[in-house]
C-alpha cells in the first residue's frame, strides 16, 4: 500500500527564540527557513537551516526549534516520523506603553499669539516652558489625571486638568488672556483662561468674552447685546429692551454689574446696553439654577463683569455712530492706581430730525439715552485691591400722536435714571482664598406720562436702594471649597400714580394692542421698604478624584415690607401703615460630573423667591400685602467638546412658580386688593448650543431653544400661554477674520411669534365715542415668526498703538417685514401688522489707543 | 502715564429708510350701511340710584331699510378688575343674560328704566355690603370728570351698545370737609342742547336744516356743516359746555373743569372728512360748535347726524337729510 499523510505534525509548544541582542539593538528583522524532523511520538530529532539569516538569528531559531513539541504526524493512520520546513520569523516587539505625552501650544487670546516663556508645570513635579512659537512638550508623563499650572509673570496661578492615557499623545491648546504687567511694555491686556475645564460654579450658564460679543452682527459693537443671542433667551420685540429668560417675566431676571444690582441692562428701545463695551470684561447669562450666592429673583441672571483698568499705560476709545457717541479713557495714572472712565450720549434723535420727516415720533418712540461708568481702583499689595465703582444711565422717550380725531390723540413720556455707587474690596490668597466686600448705594428715578385720548395716566418711583455682598471662599480640605457670603439689599420707594388700574396693562392682562385704557381712574402716593439680608453658604466638593463636583448651598432670606398705607385714603382717617416679614429658606445643589475631558453632565435644583415691586403695594392699584411670590428651578443636561475648539451644550429645564401677583378676578374684590398673590407659572424646556471657539480668527455658534411657558391667572384654572412665551428660537452666528485687519460676521434669528389674545367682536361704548373689542381665550393666537439675517463688516487700520475701526452694521438685510405687533382698526373689524424695521445699516467708526 | 490724544475721526451716517411700519385704517365707522344705534342718552343726564329716567337711543338706518327698535337692559353684574373692557362680559352675552345679571327694560316708547337702588355700590364710590366676617369691599373708581355709571345696553338683535347713566354719587374717600364743599358746589350734567344742524354756504350765508326738511346738492360737492351749543354761565346748569368741579384723590381737593364736547358725525352717503371733530369756534357770549367738512355722494340721498358727547357721559344728536341733484 502507498504511503499516505492522513495527518499532519501539529505545533503544540511553542518555543519563542531569544532575540539576539546584537540584532535586536540594530533593530534588525529577519526569518530563518528550518527544516525540522518530527520523530512518531512528537518530538524534534533534528533541525537544519534551509535559508539562513545570518548565524546569530539561525543559532536562535535552531535552539527553540529543537524545544518544539508536536502532535506526531500520521502516515496511514499510524503515528510516524515526518520532515517539514518551518519558517521562524523573528519580529521586534515593540515594549508595552508605560506614559503618555503631553505637547501644545499657549496661545494669547485674542489674537492667537504664541506666548514665550510661559512655564507649564504637571504635579509630578516636571515643568516645561514653551518656546518662541509657544510650545512645549513633556515625552513621559505617567498616565491619570494631571493638573497643569501655567505661570508667568504676568499670570495668575493658571491651573487646569488633563487626562493622560499611557501610550497615547494629548496635544492640547491654551489660549489665556493676560493681565498687563507694568514693566513699561507692551503686552496684551486681557485675562481669562478658556480652555481650561476649570470650576464653574453655575451648572449652566453661557460667558462671553468682550472680544468675542463686539464683532457679532446686529450688536453695534456692543458686548453685552450679545446677549440677546444667547440660548435661553427670548427674541425681543423691535424697540423692547426686555430680556427674558427661560419663560420667566422680564423683571424676574436680575441684572448685576460688579455686583451691584441695576434696574435694566438695555437702554430704552434696546439699542444700548448701559454699559461702555471697552469696559467690559465679560457677560455672563445663567438662565436657571443659579447658586446660593444670587436670589430675590424667579428668572434668569446676568452677570456683567468689568475690567480691570489697565496698568502699562493709557487706554482709550471715541466711537460714533448713527445712534450715539461714546468715549472710554483707562490706564495707570500713579503706582497701584487705576482708572476706567467711560461715558456716552445718544444723538439718534438730533440724527432723526434731520433726515426723516416731522411725523415720524409719532410712530416710533426714539429713544434719548446716556451713561458713563467710572471705576478707580487701589492695588494694596499681592492680589488684594480696593476699588470705588459708578454707574450712571439716564433714557427717555416720548411720543405724542396728534389728531383732528381727540379720541385718537396719544401721547407718552417715559424717563428712568438710576446711578450706582460701590466700594469693592478683595484679596485673593496664594492658598486660594478669597475674601471679597462690597457695600454699594444708587438710586432710581423713574416716571411715566401718558394720555390717551381723555384718560391721563401718571406714574413716579423715586427709590433710594442699597446693598452689600460679601463673601469668604476657602478651602475646607484639600477637596472641598467653601463659600459663606451675604446677601443684603434694601429699597426705599416713594411713588404716586393716577390713572386707570388697567394702564399700563399687566403680563396676560386681555387686551390688545392698541386698546384705549379704562377711563375709571384714581390716584395715591404711598411708600415702601422692601429688604432682605440673606447668608448664605456654599459647598463645593470634589469626589471621584475631582471628576465629580457637587455643590450644594443654602440661602436664609429673610424679607421684609413695609408701606406707608394699608389701607386706601378714606375721609379724614388717618393712614396706617402695614410691614410683614416673611422667613424663607432656599436650598440650592447642584453637580457636574466630568465624564471625560470631552463629556461632562450636569444638574441643579434650586428654590428662589422674589419680593413684591414696590409698585405694586399701592393700596389703590394693588395690595401692600403682597408677599414674596417663588419659584423652583430644575435642569439637566450635559457639555460635550467635540473637538479642541467645538463644543456643545445642551441642558433640559422645568421652572415653576407660584404666589405671583395678579389681577384680582372677583368683581367685588376686598379694599386693598386690587391684586392679589394667586398667580402660577411654569416653563419647560431645552437649549442647544453648538459653540466654536475663536480660533485661526473664526468663531461662532447655534443657539436653539424649545420652550414652553405658561400662566395661571387663579387657582383652578387652565394654564394659558405666557406673554412672552416663543416656542423656537434659534439664533446662528459666525465672525471671521480675514486678516490685514477685516472682519466679518452675519447673524441669523428664527423666533416663533409671540402669542396674542384673538379679537372676535367688537361693540360700540356711546358714553366713550369708542370702540370696544370682544376678545377670544387669553394668548390664544400667535404673531407670525420672525427671521432676520444681519451683516457687519469691520476694517481695522492700526497705526502703532492706535487703531482706526470703521464698521458697518447691516440689520435685516433682505428687509424683510417682520410682524411685531397686531393693529386693529377703530371697530376692530380690521387687522394688520405692525412691522419691525426695515433694512436698517448702522455705520460708525471707533479710534482706540 | 501717556497722556490723552486726540484725533479726528471719521463719522459714517446712514440713511434710515423711511419706515412705514404703522398700518394706516381708514375710519369708516361714520358710514351708516345697516340700521345701528349712534348713540344713546338718559332724560335726565344724570340721576340718583332708584330714580327713573328715560331712555333714548339715535337707531340710524340707511334710506329704504326697516326701522328698527332696540331692545334695552340695565346691567347689574359689576366687572372684575381682571377685566379691562367698560362692563362685565357676562351682561354683553345677550339682551337677556339672566336676571342677576341685567334687569331688562321694557322697549315701548317712553323707555322708562329705574336705576338700582344700590347703583353707587354697584358701580359707584359706595363700598359693597360685606361678607360676614370680612371688611367691605373696594369701590369702583371713577372717570376723569368725576363720575360713575350705570351700565345700559340697547341691543338691535345680538349686536350690544353700550352707554352709561351718569350717577349721583358722593365721592371716593374724600374728607368730610372736601365732601361737603363738593356737595354744595356740584350740579348735575345736562344732555347737550344742540341747535339745528347748518350748512355753510360758500357766500357766507348759513342754511340750518330742519329736521323734516331736504337740502338739495351737487354729486359730490364739498359741504361744510355747522352744529353749535349754547355757551354757558360760569355757575349752573347748562346745556352747553358746562363747568363743574371734580375730586382729585391724589391732592385731595376739588378743582373746577369746564366740559369739553365732542362731536362724532354720521351719514348714510358721502364721506365726512374727519370722524370726530371738537369745539373750534366760541366766542365769550356766543354759541360754541364745530364744523366738519362733507363730500355729497354721487348721487341719491344722504343722512347726516352729528352726535355731541360731553365729558359727563351726556349725549344728544341733531339729523339732516341732503338729495344730490345734477
Amino acid at each position: 500500500m502507498k504511503p499516505r499523510l492522513t495527518k499532519p505534525p501539529k505545533l503544540v509548544t511553542f518555543v519563542e527564540a531569544d532575540y539576539p541582542e546584537s540584532e535586536k539593538s540594530a533593530g534588525r528583522t529577519a526569518a530563518v527557513v528550518l527544516q525540522i524532523g518530527i520523530g512518531p511520538t512528537g518530538t524534534v530529532t533534528d533541525v537544519a537551516v534551509i535559508e539562513s539569516a545570518g548565524a546569530a538569528f539561525d543559532a536562535a531559531a535552531i535552539d527553540a526549534a529543537k524545544r518544539f513539541v508536536f502532535e506526531p504526524a500520521e502516515i496511514n493512520d499510524k503515528p510516524a516520523a515526518i520532515r517539514i520546513n518551518y519558517r521562524y520569523q523573528f519580529v521586534l516587539k515593540q515594549a508595552e506603553p508605560t506614559t503618555a505625552i503631553l505637547t501644545g501650544v499657549v496661545k494669547s487670546r485674542p489674537g492667537g499669539e504664541p506666548l514665550v516663556g510661559v512655564t507649564v508645570s504637571l504635579d509630578d513635579g516636571s515643568s516645561a516652558v514653551t518656546d518662541a512659537t509657544g510650545h512645549f512638550t513633556f515625552p513621559e508623563v505617567a498616565p491619570g489625571r494631571h493638573r497643569v499650572l501655567l505661570a508667568r509673570e504676568d499670570l495668575k496661578g493658571l491651573q487646569t486638568e488633563e487626562d493622560l492615557v499611557a501610550g497615547q499623545k494629548l496635544d492640547a491648546t491654551y489660549e489665556i488672556e493676560l493681565a498687563p504687567v507694568d514693566d513699561g511694555e507692551e503686552h496684551d491686556d486681557l485675562e481669562i483662561v478658556i480652555v481650561a475645564p476649570k470650576l464653574v460654579k453655575q451648572t449652566v450658564s453661557t460667558k462671553v468674552d468682550a472680544s468675542e460679543g463686539r464683532r457679532v452682527a446686529g450688536t453695534q459693537g456692543d458686548v453685552l447685546k450679545i446677549v440677546e443671542n444667547l440660548p435661553g433667551v427670548a427674541r425681543a420685540s423691535a424697540g423692547s429692551s426686555q430680556i427674558v429668560v427661560w419663560g420667566a417675566a422680564p423683571e424676574d431676571t436680575r441684572v448685576y454689574v460688579d455686583g451691584m444690582r441695576v434696574p435694566l441692562l438695555y437702554h430704552y428701545g434696546g439699542l444700548r446696553s448701559i454699559v461702555h463695551t471697552d469696559l467690559v470684561q465679560s457677560v455672563e447669562l445663567v438662565p436657571g439654577g443659579y447658586g446660593a450666592a444670587y436670589g430675590r429673583g424667579l428668572g434668569g441672571l446676568v452677570v456683567v463683569a468689568t475690567r480691570d483698568p489697565p496698568s502699562d499705560r493709557l487706554h482709550g476709545s471715541v466711537q460714533v455712530d448713527v445712534m450715539d457717541a461714546s468715549a472710554a479713557v483707562q490706564g495707570n495714572v500713579a503706582d497701584g492706581w487705576g482708572v476706567a472712565l467711560a461715558a456716552r450720549n445718544s444723538h439718534l434723535q438730533w440724527m432723526l430730525d434731520r433726515v426723516s420727516s416731522k411725523d415720524f415720533d409719532e410712530f416710533f418712540q426714539i429713544p434719548h439715552y446716556y451713561d458713563g461708568q467710572a471705576r478707580i481702583r487701589r492695588e494694596l499689595g499681592k492680589n488684594e485691591f480696593i476699588e470705588t465703582l459708578g454707574l450712571l444711565s439716564f433714557d427717555e422717550v416720548s411720543r405724542t400722536v396728534s389728531s383732528t380725531d381727540p379720541r385718537g390723540r396719544k401721547s407718552e413720556k417715559k424717563h428712568q435714571t438710576f446711578g450706582r455707587v460701590g466700594i469693592r474690596y478683595k484679596k485673593a490668597g496664594d492658598d486660594g482664598s478669597v475674601v471679597e466686600v462690597l457695600p454699594w448705594y444708587g438710586q432710581d428715578h423713574r416716571t411715566l406720562e401718558a394720555s390717551f385720548g381723555e384718560v391721563p395716566t401718571s406714574q413716579g418711583l423715586d427709590t433710594n436702594i442699597f446693598g452689600l455682598r460679601a463673601r469668604y471662599s476657602g478651602k475646607v480640605t484639600e477637596t472641598i471649597v467653601g463659600t459663606v457670603g451675604l446677601d443684603l439689599e434694601g429699597s426705599s420707594t416713594n411713588a404716586t400714580r393716577s390713572g386707570s388700574t388697567s394702564s399700563p396693562a399687566r403680563e396676560g392682562d386681555a387686551h390688545v394692542f392698541g386698546q384705549p385704557p379704562s377711563d375709571q381712574i384714581n390716584g395715591d402716593e404711598w411708600d415702601a421698604f422692601i429688604g432682605s439680608a440673606a447668608p448664605y453658604t456654599e459647598l463645593d466638593i470634589g469626589l471621584l478624584n475631582d471628576a465629580l463636583h457637587v455643590v450644594p448651598g443654602i440661602r436664609f432670606d429673610p424679607l421684609f415690607t413695609s408701606v406707608s398705607r394699608r389701607q386706601p385714603r378714606d375721609g379724614d382717617k388717618p393712614g396706617v401703615g402695614a410691614s410683614q416679614t416673611d422667613i424663607s429658606i432656599e436650598p440650592r445643589l447642584s453637580a457636574r460630573y466630568r465624564l471625560s475631558r470631552r463629556a461632562t453632565f450636569k444638574a441643579a435644583y434650586g428654590r428662589y423667591r422674589q419680593p413684591p415691586l414696590a409698585e405694586d403695594l399701592s393700596p389703590v392699584f394693588g395690595n401692600p400685602l403682597l408677599g414674596a411670590s417663588s419659584g423652583h428651578h430644575f435642569l439637566g443636561g450635559g457639555e460635550f467638546q467635540l473637538t479642541e475648539t467645538l463644543g456643545v451644550e445642551t441642558t433640559a429645564f422645568y421652572t415653576t412658580s407660584s404666589d405671583l401677583a395678579a389681577r384680582n378676578p372677583i368683581p367685588s374684590p376686598l379694599v386693598a386688593e386690587a391684586l392679589v398673590g394667586i398667580g402660577a407659572g411654569r416653563s419647560y424646556g431645552a437649549q442647544f448650543m453648538l459653540r466654536k471657539s475663536l480660533k485661526d480668527g473664526f468663531f461662532g455658534w447655534v443657539a436653539y431653544t424649545l420652550l414652553r411657558s405658561e400662566r395661571q391667572d387663579e387657582p383652578a384654572t387652565p394654564y394659558r400661554l405666557f406673554d412672552f412665551d416663543q416656542t423656537h428660537v434659534l439664533t446662528a452666528l459666525a465672525a471671521y477674520q480675514f486678516g490685514k485687519g477685516f472682519d466679518v460676521s452675519t447673524r441669523f434669528r428664527y423666533a416663533t411669534g409671540y402669542p396674542r389674545t384673538p379679537v372676535v367682536g367688537s361693540y360700540y361704548d356711546s358714553r366713550r365715542d369708542l370702540y370696544e373689542p370682544e376678545l377670544g381665550p387669553k394668548n390664544s393666537a400667535r404673531i407670525p415668526d420672525f427671521w432676520q439675517l444681519d451683516v457687519r463688516v469691520s476694517k481695522r487700520f492700526t497705526f502703532g498703538t492706535q487703531e482706526i475701526e470703521a464698521y458697518l452694521d447691516v440689520q435685516n438685510v433682505t428687509n424683510r417685514e417682520n410682524p411685531e405687533e397686531i393693529a386693529y382698526s377703530p371697530d376692530y373689524t380690521q387687522k394688520r401688522y405692525v412691522y419691525g424695521l426695515p433694512i436698517l445699516p448702522v455705520a460708525g467708526a471707533r479710534w482706540s489707543f | 502715564m501717556a497722556n490723552a490724544r486726540t484725533t479726528p475721526f471719521l463719522l459714517f451716517t446712514a440713511l434710515l429708510g423711511a419706515p412705514g411700519c404703522l398700518p394706516d385704517f381708514v375710519d369708516d365707522t361714520t358710514r351708516v350701511t345697516s340700521p345701528r344705534v349712534l348713540a344713546i342718552r338718559s332724560v335726565p343726564a344724570e340721576a340718583d340710584e332708584g330714580e327713573a329716567v328715560t331712555l333714548e337711543a339715535l337707531v340710524a338706518s340707511p334710506p329704504g331699510s326697516d326701522p328698527a327698535v332696540p331692545a334695552w337692559s340695565l346691567c347689574i353684574d359689576r366687572k372684575a378688575l381682571s377685566e379691562l373692557g367698560p362692563v362685565s362680559t357676562r351682561c354683553l352675552s345677550g339682551p337677556t343674560p339672566g336676571a342677576d345679571i341685567a334687569t331688562p327694560v321694557s322697549p315701548t316708547p317712553p323707555v322708562q328704566a329705574t336705576l338700582p337702588e344700590k347703583a353707587c355700590q354697584l358701580f359707584g364710590p359706595d363700598r359693597p355690603d360685606p361678607k360676614p366676617g370680612e371688611p367691605s369691599g373696594r369701590p369702583v373708581d371713577p372717570d376723569p370728570s368725576g363720575g360713575f355709571y350705570q351700565p345700559v345696553l340697547a341691543w338691535l338683535g345680538a349686536e350690544p351698545v353700550l352707554s352709561g347713566i351718569r350717577l349721583g354719587c358722593g365721592l371716593l374717600g374724600a374728607p368730610s370737609d372736601v365732601t361737603k364743599e363738593y356737595a354744595q358746589r356740584y350740579h348735575p350734567n345736562q344732555n347737550p342742547a344742540l341747535e339745528p344742524l347748518e350748512l355753510l354756504q360758500n357766500d357766507g350765508s348759513v342754511e340750518p336744516f330742519d329736521d323734516d326738511a331736504v337740502h338739495e346738492v351737487r354729486p359730490g360737492e364739498r359741504l361744510r356743516l355747522r352744529v353749535k351749543w349754547p355757551e354757558c354761565p360760569d355757575e349752573g346748569e347748562c346745556g352747553g359746555a358746562e363747568r363743574y368741579v371734580v375730586y382729585d384723590a391724589l391732592s385731595q381737593t376739588l378743582h373746577e373743569q369746564t366740559e369739553s364736547f365732542v362731536v362724532s358725525w354720521y351719514a348714510t352717503a358721502g364721506l365726512f372728512a374727519e370722524p370726530r371733530t371738537e369745539q373750534t369756534f366760541g366766542d365769550p357770549g356766543e354759541p360754541a360748535g364745530t364744523f366738519n367738512t362733507f363730500t355729497a355722494p354721487t348721487a341719491g340721498t344722504a343722512d347726516v347726524w352729528a352726535v355731541a358727547h360731553d365729558d359727563r357721559g351726556g349725549q344728544s344728536w341733531v339729523h339732516g337729510t341732503l338729495v344730490t341733484s345734477p
